[in-house]
């Protein structure tokens, strides 16, 4: 039953619209002659090629047909139509695509003109996909399709379609992180942080397009709106202070206080909720925004604030959307909390001056003119207040120390650095190109002590290894370095200690402050003072989980290809086979890997189908970038031939575009043809045996059809005898006679052939039917039966029932077995009306109904799920198979069987048949 | 002749067949009617001809043998010959007890079907004799008087005058001459003749 034509084979009617999955099965099911294009069996050489092509394609193709752009289009495709589906199957394509039409139209008419194939690299379209118009981004190469029966000679344009919104987004959200990040440290305080990351996030109004970013005040009672973009200050939506208080949540606009107590909130139907929307980028308001707690101060558990972000009318707020949200949030964290460290810095310094200050009150000073009582109240508050004070400004005196410390360090360690480096003639341009190495963040870099402590770190590596630069510069590497690395690190270092070294580099792990371990390759070098002995090291680290990864990946690829039950190869385009895998060796009976690349595609190849695959295929796979179908393959030791379905595609250059190679995966398909075969022989037996049960159970109705024209030859033959011996013979008479003679003669040879036919073990014969001549055939070989059990049949045909094509001797067997049925349903019963009606008729214009109707007992409600199974009887002798073949015959016809109750009495059993159907 | 000559009756609902037969019959000079359904032939009118009915077991509708025992319902004797297609013995014996003439095979000898046609046609032409001599019969019985009724009953019991006229309290002489005009009026030429044409009339001795 494959109806997979052979690669060039040039498609029929039958079987242009066969496979193809669900478009398949949904053209298949359409009255075409409703669409510009008219009805299948219109359609030209070209187009039923080209559609077959396209429905077993697993790229989006869409093929826009005649001069009114009738769309076509494959699985793949479907969903890029979203809600247009259906309806958008043979729709005028100016109809499907109005929205774009002004885009892509010229970019259709183009080559159906006769132009160059047209070709747009990232065309945004707003298009109406799942209930709203959406923001979606496609490569579309369109291209002509020549056809020789029309005028232009061009039938068609042929649209490739490659999907890139969800790419094109992810990127352009990266830039938005990226910027959000390059200008986290440039602020002073947390206000200017505010602003800048407003700044920053008016630059993507297509992500974000609008944001508010609300500062919780130090009483956490209100908050103040210190950062905007996409919408005024002070407006309806953005006002300049919000009540947290829970009694005001009703009141307020935005879900500042659910939002710092429980986290993300989705704020839907914005234009209901606010007098006006920010317009956003699109021709409409956001719909949607969301608010999120600015976690900045992590150390108290409060959000420092609520960033109130407007969501793109055309996109969907999704997972990634949402992360994306959060990400921006902890960005925002990041800028606000590095301007409040500066801020912090900043306040204890002016605490220290405050302290200073407090130091040159001495007590007692105007204390005469004080009241006793107050004065040693103050006195003692005073005192108090300077105890403490006292006590931080140690503490923070401590700190400081320590910090001038390292800083004293530091710059001394930068002093001799300098020193050192002029004295090695080294200028001052090399220091700056280190430096910009050093900021430019390619690899993570530190200079650090002989004693293991980092001196300076660059942003890589902090973010390398998950921590803050302040805590980085209290840190000694040892503590970060994964345990199993660390003696190795330790012994090289101790010989760069030992002057055996300059520096060494090794593949590293670290342990990051999350706790993850992470994969680098370090090296370290370092710089001696005049006297031999280490100054500093330089270490540089680089972060290669990514490439692990990758190399884990590309791994596992060569793992799947090498374990593949499939033959799997890859070739140059000139056919030089580079690879095939061990399946495929083994398939096509090649020794080993070397002996493979010494092979070409070709010979590959059944000697029968080279020719196809040089002038067809090929020619297909570098046009369309993949062929799918089924050739045959050769053993290269034995010469078998080898059924085979192939899939074959180019490998392209991701960026280019351009083909560098051709793989090809293969299944032997050997066992699925063979399993075919024997189901089909099968299927042939058992309707067979079943045929010769039923042609048994009308063998009185048979003999009947043999005597009755046999009695009437015979009956003739006697009186044209006596016609001839009167005298004078009547010779006018007996003529008549024997031409009678001669009519029954061949009824009953007919009759014969009949019963012959539907007795032969015969593979299914496909022809045009014509139902009702098929039902006037099966009432005549049932006549007899009917009459033996007293039923009329009646018949009631549709006039001019359209022909269909399927096998008319196992359709004969269909409606035989139903007649027979309804014969005995009938005869079961003792009164009432013995009649059986044979009824057929058209059903719109897709398909013909036969039905059988009794009057008789009808079937018990629960025998009817089981009707249809095999071996399922009432009768007592029944071998329950009839309906079960039935029911196969038809549906292999594309059509289906069933049955049901009739309201009064007895039963109806019906079968539906496609006019035209495919088979 | 030609118009009161016998008519054979065909019912088969088998086109072929039916005119097959009629060829048949037609060929050795009989005249032939043929009706499709059973009902056809009952609604048709028939001439008062001696006929015979050849008539299909198996038939839509009303079978052959409903429409034999309908005949049989309404008293119209006319013989039959059933053919059928498969012999069922049954089915012979029950239409053959009911009068049947005959029961054929398909495919049959043409000589059989044409004995039995004869045979029925012979069975009718007797049949509608005996019906015209009855009715015959009955006219001089009817013109008989009362007394000369009494008389007959009494002869064709075997009584002799004297006797008859001691039973009806008369005078030999007057018995004799009412005999005498009874007889004539019988068209009777002796007592034998008499009792059988009694017979025939059903009166009673």
């Amino acid at each position: 039953m494959s109806s997979q034509p052979k690669p060039g084979a040039s498609p029929t009617l039958k079987d242009c619209l066969a496979g193809g999955g669900k478009m398949g099965a949904l053209m298949r099911s359409m009255d075409w002659s409703k669409t510009p294009i008219g009805p299948v069996e219109t359609w030209s050489l070209a187009l039923r090629m080209v559609v077959q092509l396209l429905l077993v394609n697993r790229f989006q193709l869409f093929l826009w047909w005649g001069p009114q752009f009738c769309q076509i289009y494959n699985d793949a495709s479907w969903l890029i139509l979203g809600e247009k589906h259906p309806n958008s199957m043979g729709q005028p394509a100016s109809e499907c695509w109005a929205e774009i039409w002004h885009i892509i139209g010229p970019l259709i008419r183009t080559p159906y003109q006769g132009g160059d194939s047209t070709w747009m690299d990232d065309i945004l379209l707003e298009k109406n996909r799942s209930g709203f118009m959406q923001e979606t981004h496609f490569t579309i190469a369109y291209s002509p399709v020549p056809d020789a029966s029309v005028p232009g000679g061009i039938g068609g344009v042929l649209g490739t379609v490659h999907e890139i919104t969800e790419k094109v987004v992810a990127e352009r959200r990266v830039m938005v992180l990226r910027d959000l990040r390059a200008r986290s440290t440039e602020a002073k305080t947390v206000e200017e942080a505010c602003a800048i990351a407003g700044e920053t996030l008016c630059q993507h109004a297509k992500d974000i397009p609008f944001a508010l970013l609300y500062l919780v005040d130090a009483d956490r009672k209100r908050a103040r709106l210190a950062g905007h973009a996409g919408v005024d200050r002070a407006k309806a939506e953005s006002p300049l202070l919000m009540e947290l208080a829970p009694e005001c949540r009703d009141q307020q606009i935005w879900p500042l206080p659910e939002t710092l107590h429980d986290a993300f909130h989705v704020v839907e139907d914005l234009p209901r909720r606010l007098a006006t929307v920010p317009p956003g980028p699109w021709s409409d308001p956001p719909q949607t925004a969301v608010a999120l707690p600015i976690r900045s101060d992590l150390a108290n558990h409060h959000p420092a604030g609520v960033l109130v972000l407007g969501i793109s009318s055309r996109l969907r707020l999704d997972d990634r959307y949402k992360d994306f949200c959060e990400l921006v949030s902890s960005q925002v964290a990041t800028a606000i909390a590095n301007a409040r460290a500066y801020e912090e810095r900043k306040k204890r310094a002016e605490t220290l001056a405050e302290i200073d200050l407090l130091q040159d009150i001495t007590p007692g000073k105007g204390a005469e003119e004080q009241p006793v009582m107050a004065r040693n109240e103050l006195e003692q508050r005073v005192s108090e207040r300077t105890a403490q004070l006292l006590k931080s400004n140690e503490q923070l005196r401590r700190e400081i120390a320590e910090r001038e410390k390292v800083q004293a360090e530091a710059i001394a360690l930068k002093e001799e650095l300098a020193a050192e480096l002029s004295a090695e003639e080294a200028s001052r341009e090399s220091e700056e190109r280190f430096r910009r190495y050093f900021d430019l963040g390619l690899v993570g870099m530190a200079i650090t002590s002989p004693t293991k402590a980092c001196l300076e770190v660059n942003d890589e590596l902090c973010r390398i290894l998950g921590y803050e630069r302040e805590e980085l510069l209290h840190m000694i590497w040892a503590e970060m370095t994964y345990p199993d690395d660390l003696a190795a690190d330790v012994a090289s270092f101790n010989r760069v200690l030992a002057e055996e070294i300059d520096g060494y580099s090794m593949d590293k792990r670290w342990l990051r402050k999350d706790g993850r371990i992470i994969d680098t390759i370090m090296a370290a070098k370092c710089v001696r003072r005049s006297n031999g002995s280490v100054n500093y090291f330089v270490g540089l680290v680089q972060d290669i989980t990514e490439r692990k990864r990758a190399e884990e990946e590309q791994r596992k690829l060569a793992a799947l290809v090498e374990n593949s039950p499939d033959f799997i190869g890859l070739a140059s385009l000139d056919g030089e086979v580079y690879i095939v895998n061990p399946a495929g060796r083994a398939l096509v009976g090649l020794n080993d890997a070397a002996q493979a690349t010494e092979t070409r595609v070709l010979d590959y190849m059944a000697e029968e189908d080279r020719a196809t695959f040089q002038q067809q295929i090929w020619p297909h796979v570098l046009r369309e970038g993949a062929w799918e179908g089924e050739t045959r393959f050769r053993h290269f030791k034995s010469g078998a031939i080898i059924p085979a379905r192939e899939h074959i595609f180019l490998i392209k250059e991701p960026r280019t575009e351009r083909p560098v190679a051709m793989a090809m995966i293969v299944r032997d398909i050997t066992e699925r043809k063979r399993a075919e075969e024997a189901l089909r022989t099968a299927q042939e037996q058992l309707a067979h045996i079943a045929r010769v049960t039923t042609m048994g159970e009308l063998a009185a109705s048979i003999a009947h059809e043999v005597s009755q024209p046999l009695t009437a030859v015979v009956t003739n033959g006697d009186a044209g005898l006596r016609w001839l011996s009167q005298s004078p013979p009547n010779v006018e008479e007996a003529q008549k006679a024997m031409t009678e003679m001669v009519r029954q003669g061949h009824r009953a040879s007919e009759v014969i052939a009949r019963i012959r036919t539907l007795l032969r073990k015969s593979k299914s014969n496909i022809s045009t039917v014509n139902i009702n001549e098929l039902i006037g055939e099966v009432l005549a070989l049932t006549r007899q039966k009917a009459e033996e059990h007293g039923v009329i049949v009646r018949v009631d045909v549709a006039r001019d029932t359209p022909l269909i094509s399927g096998d008319s001797v196992q359709l004969q067997q269909v409606l035989t077995n139903l007649i027979l049925n309804a014969l005995e349903a009938t005869n079961a019963k003792k009164n009432g009306a013995r009649e059986v009606l044979v009824t057929s008729q058209c059903q719109g214009t897709n398909e013909v109904v036969i039905a059988v109707h009794d009057a008789g007992t009808g079937i018990d409600p629960q025998h009817m799920d089981q009707l249809f199974r095999p071996f399922f009887t009432t009768k007592e002798t029944g071998l329950g198979m009839g309906l079960a073949i039935s029911r196969s015959i038809v549906e292999a016809h594309g059509g289906r069987l069933w049955a049901t109750p009739k309201p009064e009495r007895g039963t109806t059993f019906q079968f539906s048949l496609p006019i035209r159907g495919v088979f | 002749m030609a118009e009161q000559g016998p008519v054979v009756y065909i019912v088969d609902d088998d086109s072929a067949v039916r005119n097959a037969m009629e060829n048949l019959i037609r060929s050795v000079g009989l005249r032939v009617r043929t009706f499709v359904s059973a009902d056809e032939f009952l609604s048709a009118g028939l001439p008062s001809v001696p006929g015979c009915l050849i008539l299909d077991v198996r038939m839509p509708g009303r079978s052959g043998i409903d429409l034999q025992s309908e005949l049989l319902k309404v008293g119209n004797p006319i013989p039959i010959i059933f053919i059928s297609g498969h012999g069922d013995v049954p089915m012979a014996v029950r239409v053959m007890k009911a009068g049947a003439v005959e029961f054929l095979i398909k495919p049959f000898r043409d000589q059989e079907l044409l004995d039995a046609i004869q045979q029925a046609l012979g069975r009718d032409r007797v049949r509608r004799n005996e019906d015209a001599q009855v009715t015959q019969l009955r006219g001089r019985y009817s013109s008989l008087t009362p007394r000369e009724r009494e008389v007959m009953r009494f002869v064709v019991t075997g009584l002799l005058n004297k006797q008859i006229g001691a039973e009806l309290g008369t005078s030999e002489t007057t018995i004799k001459l009412q005999r005498g005009q009874m007889m004539h009026k019988m068209q009777a030429e002796s007592v034998p003749e008499l009792v059988r044409m009694a017979a025939k009339l059903g009166v009673p001795a």
